[in-house]
């Protein structure tokens, strides 16, 4: 198991930066996955930590010792590729084989680690199989099972499920935590799917043009974004900017377009300032009329037009227009025999608690 | 129907003048289209001409060398040409394009010069420097072609599991690319063995292939021998080209396979 | 350093295919304008000679004889090559890989071993008077070489291959959705064919067309066996200045002009091809 630290990590391509001083402690045993859009970075730390790019300024730390400079095959650092990269002309079992080969191992020992490797993955019987003639999730698997034979200190996975339709990808997602469990890997994981990251992270590194915009807990990130990236990243909110009027114990109040608004405290905002709400759609509900005595008393229950509603499967997502003008969208959950009691046109409430109301700074 | 038709009667087309030259060589006659009966003796006839013998020698040896050097160059230029600049890649690889379409009386009329102004005694080198010249840029393509299939994470993949640059090009690369050296090392030897033009511009009094030597004795016109040496030197080039299929048949089944697991 | 260190396996090709192809492709041009000494040798005087001798009527007629042969030498490959090419591509899966093993087999098969067949053919008393004269369409032996059509078809059937093979690159990797598409928008088969085949194989026609014209216009051993002395073309007149009458200079000059024609000819043709798959025909 390794310790692995980024120490204020910088890289250009050419003129254009692609990291920009980034730092990071990651603990034996973490499953800590870096998340971004494409371009932000990501797979390029990634390829540093595996030596497959070397970042020009900074240090890269396994167990304190520094690797930045070492060649890929120094490094006790394996990698599960996006494309699983598996060579073609050999087959499963010379796939697998083919570290302890280049460290010499000798044949039984190889072959006791081919089948364990197979069995840990759950695929034994397959050595003689040649890559072209494995399913997505099966390749997946082998590409797994042929870093980690090599018992890594720190297994680098490079969005591994990128290719896998959504059941496989979903299945995946719990075999491969089952798999570093057993094998208990340090990984470093690379996506831009939040399910997948919020799924299996021990934690997350939201990135964001070359840089760390938050680390914490999947909860962390999803209930406390600290930028507005985040909040816009990480699951699906409205956002819209305000001006902060003061605070009121717990409550924070805004203004947004003349509409005061509660929201969860923010200590870091004082009177005045400008700030970004952020409420998850699904965290804001609908109600056709106001709420009489004896409902569940929301903090913010302002009145609006409803625009469209878009039925799609598991939930509903309706859109509305607050009294300022300003578009507000909620998802609801949609059970069998209960439809959405709104359509098109109709005069309604948006009702949420203060607390779903998250500020984060403007910029 | 009538497509079929028409394809069979182009393939008897192309395959009928062999097929005459080859049942000819078994025709007891000595001159003409008339069948007097069937015999081996232009065989042994053709075994016999030591100056026939010696020209088929001289062919293989060249072809050996030829195949040899341009299997050599051709993949080190492919390989090379991978690893260059885009700019410098695309001007390499365009320099053997048109290298290769240059007419070949052009190429020989230019070699048999350069090599005069350089005071070059014309024999077995200059045969070999010139075949492999116009073998080079086949190499060249097919190789290139195959090193698509080597996905730069491959190499990748390999280093990352702890083999050494020059390791991960042996054990990864050189696999995937060996059936296109296959290929190229069977057409250089082919097109060795065949070539006439570029040979009867730069060779010596000592290096005379067989094509060259049928060459001049078709010029004095039709004899049996021809038709049985032909005949040899056919069934040669048939075993090269069936040897050439099998190896590009077992990378297409292999392709084949590839596609159907991704279908299923 | 780091220059050498990119570029150093590609070297060695790239040289050998500079000194072997490029210096004496520049040196046949500084060749054309010297002069040939009495003795047959080379006299480096600056000459403007041996291209005044180009413009000759007798040596334009052969310029104009050689690429008018490979022109339609191209045209007859691309006639009969095209069809073909298009039915195997719907064949069925093995038939159309046992046609393609037996395609390359031809093709690789000695250009010269295939010449001389068609010498047996066609010779006086050969194959095909033969049984002309058995049919009774002849009552005495004839002679169908020496002439002018049966060296282009001749050179017709030494390159189909080479416009078949790219021609039906072009028309297999047609995807076959599109036929369907196109009858399903109610065109008919010849309109599919005009509007979708054609087009998309324009590239394949590109390709074999310049394949077959390119060693075609150079060509002599063909014409040399099968048109005899009476049907002299361009590769037989330079390689006679090469051999018989040892005049370099003149030939470097034929070499150099041809070189350009065909290069002229090659660059013109594909631009026309990229610009819009119509302007091939």
């Amino acid at each position: 198991m390794g310790h692995l630290s980024l120490v204020n990590v910088s890289k250009s391509f050419g003129k254009t930066p692609v990291l920009k001083g980034l730092s990071m402690d990651i603990r034996s045993g973490e499953f800590v996955t870096l998340l971004g859009e494409s371009g932000c970075g990501k797979t390029t730390t990634l390829r540093c930590v595996a030596g497959l790019e070397t970042a020009d300024s900074g240090d890269i730390l396994l167990n304190g010792e520094s690797i930045k400079d070492l060649p890929p095959d120094k490094r006790n650092v394996n990698t599960v590729f996006q494309n699983y990269a598996l060579f073609p002309h050999m087959n499963v079992y010379d796939n697998i084989a083919y570290g302890p080969k280049l460290r010499r191992a000798s044949k039984n020992e190889i072959k006791r680690g081919v089948a364990e490797m197979l069995d840990l993955v759950k695929m034994p019987g397959l050595e003689k199989r040649m890559p072209g003639q494995l399913s997505g999730g099966q390749r997946q698997r082998v590409a797994i099972a042929r870093a980690l034979i090599n018992k890594p200190q720190i297994l680098l996975l490079d969005e591994p499920l990128g290719a896998l339709d959504m059941k496989l990808r979903q299945h995946m997602q719990l075999e491969l935590k089952h798999i570093q469990a057993q094998a208990g890997v340090t990984c470093v994981y690379v996506t831009h799917d939040q399910d997948e990251a919020l799924n299996m992270s021990t934690r997350i590194a939201v990135m964001n043009g070359g840089a760390f915009e938050q680390v914490g807990t999947p909860q962390e990130v999803y209930e406390q974004p600290r930028t507005a990236f985040v909040a816009g990243f990480v699951g699906e909110r409205n956002i819209h900017p305000v001006s902060v009027e003061g605070h009121n114990g717990d409550v924070t109040n805004v203004i947004l377009d003349g509409i005061r608004i509660k929201a969860r405290g923010s200590a870091l905002l004082k009177a005045g300032d400008s700030a970004r709400l952020a409420v998850h759609t699904d965290r804001a509900v609908i109600l056709p009329q106001a709420p009489g005595p004896g409902g569940h008393l929301y903090d913010n229950i302002l009145p609006c037009v409803v625009q469209s509603v878009n039925y799609s499967g598991h939930r509903t997502k309706i859109s509305v227009l607050l009294n300022g003008g300003i578009t507000f969208i909620i998802a609801e959950y949609n059970q069998s025999g209960s439809n959405t009691t709104v359509s098109d046109g109709m005069n309604a409430y948006v009702a949420f608690d203060a607390n779903e109301g998250v500020l984060v700074s403007a910029v | 129907m009538g497509k079929r038709i028409y394809i069979f009667m182009i393939m008897a087309l192309l395959y009928l003048p062999v097929a005459i030259v080859i049942i000819y060589s078994f025709n007891a006659s000595k001159s003409g289209a008339v069948w007097t009966g069937f015999t081996l003796d232009w065989y042994s006839a053709a075994a016999r001409d030591g100056r026939l013998i010696d020209s088929l020698l001289m062919s293989l040896e060249i072809a050996f060398f030829t195949c040899i050097i341009s299997c050599v160059l051709g993949t080190m230029g492919a390989v090379g040409a991978a690893r260059m600049r885009p700019r410098a890649k695309q001007a390499a690889s365009l320099f053997m394009y048109i290298s290769l379409i240059i007419p070949e009386i052009i190429l020989g009329v230019a070699l048999l010069m350069f090599f005069s102004v350089l005071n070059v005694r014309y024999g077995v080198m200059t045969m070999v420097l010139s075949h492999t010249t116009f073998c080079v840029p086949y190499v060249f393509i097919m190789v290139s072609i195959r090193l698509r299939a080597v996905d730069p994470s491959f190499i990748e993949a390999a280093r990352d599991l702890g083999a050494k640059p020059f390791k991960a090009f042996a054990s990864i690369t050189l696999p995937i690319i060996m059936p296109a050296i296959a290929s190229g090392a069977l057409i250089s030897m082919a097109m060795s063995l065949d070539d006439v033009v570029i040979s009867s511009l730069v060779s010596g009094p000592q290096s005379v292939t067989l094509p060259m030597r049928i060459y001049s004795m078709l010029r004095l016109g039709v004899t049996p021998e021809i038709n049985a040496l032909s005949t040899v030197l056919v069934f040669v080039m048939f075993m090269l080209v069936g040897l050439l299929q099998f190896v590009q048949a077992g990378r297409r089944s292999e392709r084949a396979a590839k596609k159907e697991a991704r279908n299923a | 350093m780091a220059w050498l260190k990119r570029n150093i396996a590609g070297l060695p090709a790239f040289l050998w295919m500079a000194v072997l192809v490029g210096i004496p492709l520049i040196y046949i041009i500084v060749l054309s304008f010297l002069t040939r000494n009495p003795d047959g040798t080379v006299g480096f005087v600056f000459t403007l000679a041996n291209y005044d001798r180009i413009t000759d009527p007798v040596t334009v007629s052969i310029f104009m004889d050689s690429f008018g042969a490979a022109l339609l030498t191209s045209a007859c490959a691309l006639l009969i090559g095209y069809p073909f090419a298009y039915f195997v591509s719907r064949l069925d899966k093995k038939l159309r890989f046992y046609v393609l093993v037996f395609l390359m087999i031809a093709f690789w098969t000695s250009s010269l071993i295939r010449t001389y067949g068609w010498i047996i053919i066609l010779q006086t008393n050969g194959v095909l008077s033969g049984l002309f004269e058995r049919l009774g369409f002849i009552k005495e032996p004839a002679r169908f070489m020496y002439s002018y059509p049966s060296v282009i078809a001749v050179t017709t059937y030494m390159f189909l291959p080479f416009m078949i093979l790219p021609v039906y690159n072009a028309v297999e990797k047609i995807d076959p959705t599109l036929y369907e598409a196109s009858y399903d928008l109610g065109a008919g088969k010849v309109k599919t064919f005009a509007k979708i085949t054609l087009p998309l194989s324009s590239s394949g026609i590109a390709g074999g067309v310049t394949l077959v014209f390119v060693p075609s216009v150079g060509l002599y051993f063909i014409s040399d066996l099968i048109g005899g002395a009476r049907t002299m073309l361009l590769g037989s007149l330079i390689k006679n200045q090469m051999d018989s009458a040892r005049n370099w200079p003149f030939g470097a000059a034929l070499s150099v002009v041809m070189l350009g024609l065909v290069g002229l000819f090659v660059v013109f043709y594909l631009s026309l091809a990229k610009d819009n798959g119509e302007g091939l025909f």
